[in-house]
C-alpha cells in the first residue's frame, strides 16, 4: 500500500476561495469596533475607580457586597472573586452561570397554548450586547416527523429552496417596549422545540414589553399554530455592581430571587489521579428543573498549563445505574475564571448520589527551555540529513533527536510560498504511567534566530502498534525558502508540549436532600 | 517492526497558512491597556473570525452576533491570555466555544447559500458559469460531510489555522488533524474529479 498523497492543490485552492468569499460588512466591523473600544475605555475606568478608597462613601447593603468583593480581589485574587460573585449571582436555568453584567431576567416562565401546542418563554436575558429570549415549544410533532416534513418540503420546493431556507429561521419576532419602541429579531438559534431569539439590547430601565412571534422558527409553513403573543415583565438580576435601583433589594431578597438558583457548593473531596495528583474539583452544582449544571475546576495544575478545548467529555451517572446525557446550555464550556461548566439532563429524583468522570485531560504545558544544537555544516542543501543524537527530558520523558533532514515544499496557500523544511527523526518516546506527550513545540525565538517571519510547524504522535509502551513523536517545520538554511551550529530551543493526562478523574457526591 | 519510513512519508511538510503577525506578549499587554491597540488587534482578526463563524452558522445575522460575542469575550479575557501562548488557538477556541454554545440545540445546518452568489472575478461568462458550478458542487459535497469534518476544513480554510492550532482548538493531536484533513482533501478531490467527468 502506498502512502503517497495525491496532489490536492486544486481542491485546496477551491476550498480557500469558497470559505473566504464572504466577509463581514464594513458597517458591522465599524460598529463592533466602536462598541468594543467604548467597553474597553469603560473597563479601564472601572479598574482605576476600583483602586480608590471606598470606606467613606455611603453604601447600601448590596454596595457593601461589592466592596467586599473588591477587597477580596486584593486579598485572594480575581479568579476567586469571580467565582464568589458568580456564586452570589447564581445560575439562570436555560442559560447557565451568570456573569457580572447588567442583566434583567424573567421571574418565571410564561406560556401560551394554541391548538395543543404550547410555546413557553422560559427566560429573557437583557445583556449589554444583546437581548436573548429563550423559548421552548411542547406539543409539536416528533423531531423525526419535523425533519421528514422538512425534507419533503425541500424536495417539493427544490427550485426556490436556496432563497427559502434562510427565511425558515427569520421569523417576524418583534418586541414592543412600553414607550412604543419596536425591536426586531436579529437572529435565532436553536431548534423548533427549543432555542432563543436574539434581539438588540433593551435600554437601561426597560422592564416591561410585549413579544410577538409570527411563527415557530425552523418549522415549515403551516406545521404549527402562528401568531404568538406574550406580555412580559422583567426583574433585575441582583447584581449590585451595575443594576440601577438595586438599593431596593436586600441581601435576603437576592437569595430568594426565583430566577436565581443558588449553586450548591459540594463539600466532597475530589479524587486526584494516582500518578500526578491532578484532580478535577467540583465547585458547585445546580439542580434546575430542566438541567443539572456542574462547575468543575482543574486542581493542582501547574501555572501556565492551559486546557485544550473548551468542553469536558465527561459521564454523569447515579447510584441507580442511570447515565445522563450532556446538554449544552448557552453558558456551558470553559469559563472566564478557568472553571468548566458541564450541563446534563435532569437527574432522577430517586438518585442519592452522582458520579462525574472524565477519562483524560488534554493540556498545553510550557516547560523550561531546552536546547539541542545542530551542526548544519558550511553549505546545507535540500535533501541533506544531519545527525543530532541529543536527548532532552520533558516531564520525565526522554526525547531523543536522532537527525534532521532538510527539504522543500510549497505552503498550501494562494501564494503557494516555497518553504525550506526541517524534518526531525525522533526515537520512539516512552509512554509514562498516566502521561503521554502528544507533540513538542519550538520557542518563538527560534524564528527570530532563523531570520524568518513565520514558521509552519507540524508534529503529533503515532502509536507504535507492536509496543504500546512507546509512541512515535513527529516534528517538522518549514520557513519561507527566501530565508536560507543556517550554517554551522544552530540552537533549536523547545519550550512547550501538548500532553494527555490519563485519569480517570472521578468525583462522587451525595445529592443534598435525597438521603 | 515499526516502519519509520512510512510514518515519515505521511508526515510530509506542513501545508500551513503563514501567519506573519501572531501577536506577541508585548502587543497583548498593550492591547489590554490601550483601546487603540486593542482596535488594531481586533482589525487584524475580525475577518478571519467572521468567516469561520459564518462558515459554521451560514447566516449573516448569527455570524455578526457571534463575532460580537467572541470579541467581547476576548476583551474581557485578554488579561488572562498566557504569555507565550498561541493567540490564534486561544481566539478560535473562544469562537468555537461560542458557536457550539449557540448551535448545540440541533439547528439544521444548511450549505453556505450566500457564498455561492459571490461575484466572480472572471469576466468570461462561460468560465464564470463553470466556476459557479464548481462552487455549487463543492458546497453540496461539503454538506455531505459530517459536522466534525466540515469543522476541520472551516478551521483550516476559513480561519486559516495551522494543523497544530486546529489541534489546540479541537483538542485533537496535530497528527490526527493533519491526517483527517488530508483524507478529506483526497476524498473531495476525487469526488470533484468524478463530477467533472
Amino acid at each position: 500500500m502506498s502512502n503517497e498523497r495525491k496532489n490536492t492543490h486544486e481542491i485546496e485552492k477551491q476550498l480557500g476561495e469558497y470559505y473566504q468569499a464572504g466577509g463581514p460588512s464594513e458597517p458591522f466591523m465599524d460598529t463592533l469596533e466602536s462598541r468594543l473600544v467604548q467597553a474597553h475605555q469603560g473597563s479601564t475606568q472601572k479598574q482605576s475607580r476600583a483602586r480608590k478608597p471606598l470606606f467613606f462613601r455611603p453604601a447600601y447593603t448590596p454596595a457593601f457586597i461589592v466592596l467586599l468583593a473588591l477587597l477580596i480581589v486584593v486579598v485572594i485574587g480575581p479568579k476567586e472573586v469571580i467565582a464568589q460573585v458568580q456564586a452570589l449571582l447564581g445560575y439562570v436555568p436555560g442559560y447557565g452561570f451568570v456573569e457580572i453584567d447588567d442583566i434583567r431576567v424573567l421571574p418565571s416562565p410564561v406560556s401560551q397554548t394554541q391548538d395543543g401546542v404550547t410555546m413557553t418563554i422560559k427566560q429573557v436575558l437583557v445583556k449589554e450586547e444583546n437581548t436573548y429570549i429563550v423559548y421552548s415549544v411542547d406539543g409539536l410533532p416528533s423531531k423525526e416527523q419535523i425533519y421528514e416534513d422538512l425534507n419533503a418540503f425541500i424536495l417539493e420546493h427544490a427550485e426556490e429552496w436556496p432563497e427559502m431556507q434562510a427565511g425558515l429561521w427569520d421569523t417576524q419576532t418583534v418586541v414592543t417596549l412600553e414607550d412604543g419602541t419596536v425591536y426586531e429579531q436579529t437572529g435565532v438559534s436553536g431548534a423548533p422545540w427549543a432555542g432563543y431569539f436574539i434581539l438588540p439590547p433593551f435600554p437601561r430601565g426597560t422592564l416591561n414589553f410585549t413579544l410577538d412571534v409570527d411563527r415557530i422558527p425552523g418549522l415549515i409553513p403551516n406545521n404549527a399554530p402562528k401568531n404568538w403573543y406574550f406580555e412580559l415583565s422583567l426583574e433585575y438580576l441582583p447584581n449590585p455592581a451595575t443594576a440601577p435601583g438595586i438599593e431596593d433589594f436586600s441581601v435576603e431578597q437576592l437569595q430568594l430571587n426565583p430566577n436565581m438558583l443558588t449553586p450548591i457548593p459540594v463539600d466532597q473531596p475530589s479524587q486526584p489521579d494516582p500518578n500526578y495528583g491532578f484532580a478535577l474539583d467540583l465547585v458547585d452544582v445546580v439542580y434546575a428543573e430542566g438541567e443539572v449544571a456542574l462547575r468543575v475546576r482543574f486542581a493542582n495544575v501547574p501555572e501556565g498549563w492551559m486546557p485544550m478545548g473548551a468542553y469536558l467529555d465527561g459521564r454523569l451517572t447515579d447510584d441507580l445505574g442511570n447515565e445522563y446525557s450532556i446538554i449544552y446550555a448557552p453558558a456551558s464550556g470553559l469559563q472566564p475564571d478557568g472553571s468548566v461548566v458541564v450541563t446534563f439532563e435532569p437527574v432522577s429524583p430517586e438518585a442519592k448520589s452522582l458520579t462525574f468522570s472524565v477519562v483524560d485531560l488534554f493540556f498545553f504545558a510550557p516547560f523550561e527551555r531546552q536546547t539541542i544544537t545542530v551542526n548544519f555544516g558550511d553549505s546545507p542543501q535540500v535533501g541533506d540529513r544531519f545527525p543530532i543524537d541529543q536527548t532532552i527530558t520533558v516531564f520525565g520523558t526522554p526525547i531523543h533527536f536522532a537527525s534532521v533532514q532538510l527539504g522543500q515544499d510549497q505552503a498550501h496557500t494562494a501564494e503557494q510560498t516555497l518553504l525550506n523544511t526541517y524534518e526531525f527523526e525522533i526515537d520512539p518516546v516512552p509512554v509514562q504511567e498516566g502521561l503521554s506527550i502528544q507533540s513538542i513545540g519550538l520557542a518563538d525565538e527560534v524564528l527570530a534566530n532563523l531570520g524568518a517571519n513565520f514558521v509552519t510547524a507540524a508534529g503529533g504522535v503515532f502509536g507504535v502498534p507492536e509496543n504500546p509502551n512507546f509512541s512515535t513523536l513527529n516534528l517538522s517545520f518549514g520557513i519561507p525558502a527566501t530565508v536560507p538554511f543556517p550554517t554551522g551550529n544552530f540552537d533549536l530551543i523547545f519550550n512547550n508540549v501538548q500532553l494527555l493526562l490519563k485519569g480517570p478523574y472521578t468525583i462522587t457526591w451525595e445529592i443534598a436532600g435525597n438521603q | 517492526m515499526l516502519n519509520r519510513e512510512k510514518i515519515m512519508t505521511r508526515l510530509t511538510i506542513p501545508k500551513t497558512q503563514p501567519d506573519a503577525g501572531l501577536p506577541d506578549a508585548t502587543i497583548i499587554r498593550q492591547a489590554i491597556k490601550d483601546p487603540a491597540k486593542f482596535s488594531a488587534l481586533y482589525r487584524q482578526y475580525v475577518t478571519k473570525v467572521y468567516r469561520y463563524i459564518y462558515a459554521r452558522v451560514s447566516n449573516h445575522a448569527d455570524a455578526e452576533d457571534l463575532t460580537s460575542q467572541v470579541f467581547e469575550v476576548v476583551l474581557k479575557r485578554l488579561p488572562t491570555f498566557r504569555k507565550g501562548g498561541n493567540f490564534n488557538a486561544w481566539l478560535f477556541t473562544i469562537a468555537r466555544n461560542k458557536i457550539v454554545d449557540s448551535y448545540r440545540a440541533q439547528r439544521p445546518v444548511v450549505p453556505l447559500e450566500a457564498i455561492q452568489n459571490v461575484p466572480l472575478n472572471d469576466s468570461d461568462p462561460f468560465k464564470q458559469l463553470a466556476q459557479e458550478e464548481t462552487r455549487a458542487r463543492l458546497g453540496e459535497l461539503l454538506h455531505e460531510l459530517t459536522q466534525d469534518q466540515q469543522e476541520l476544513l472551516q478551521l483550516r480554510f476559513a480561519a486559516e489555522l495551522s494543523f497544530a492550532e486546529i489541534g489546540m482548538v479541537t483538542g485533537k493531536s496535530e497528527a490526527a488533524v493533519k491526517m483527517s484533513v488530508y483524507r478529506l482533501l483526497d476524498k473531495l478531490q476525487e469526488k470533484m474529479e468524478k463530477s467533472d467527468e
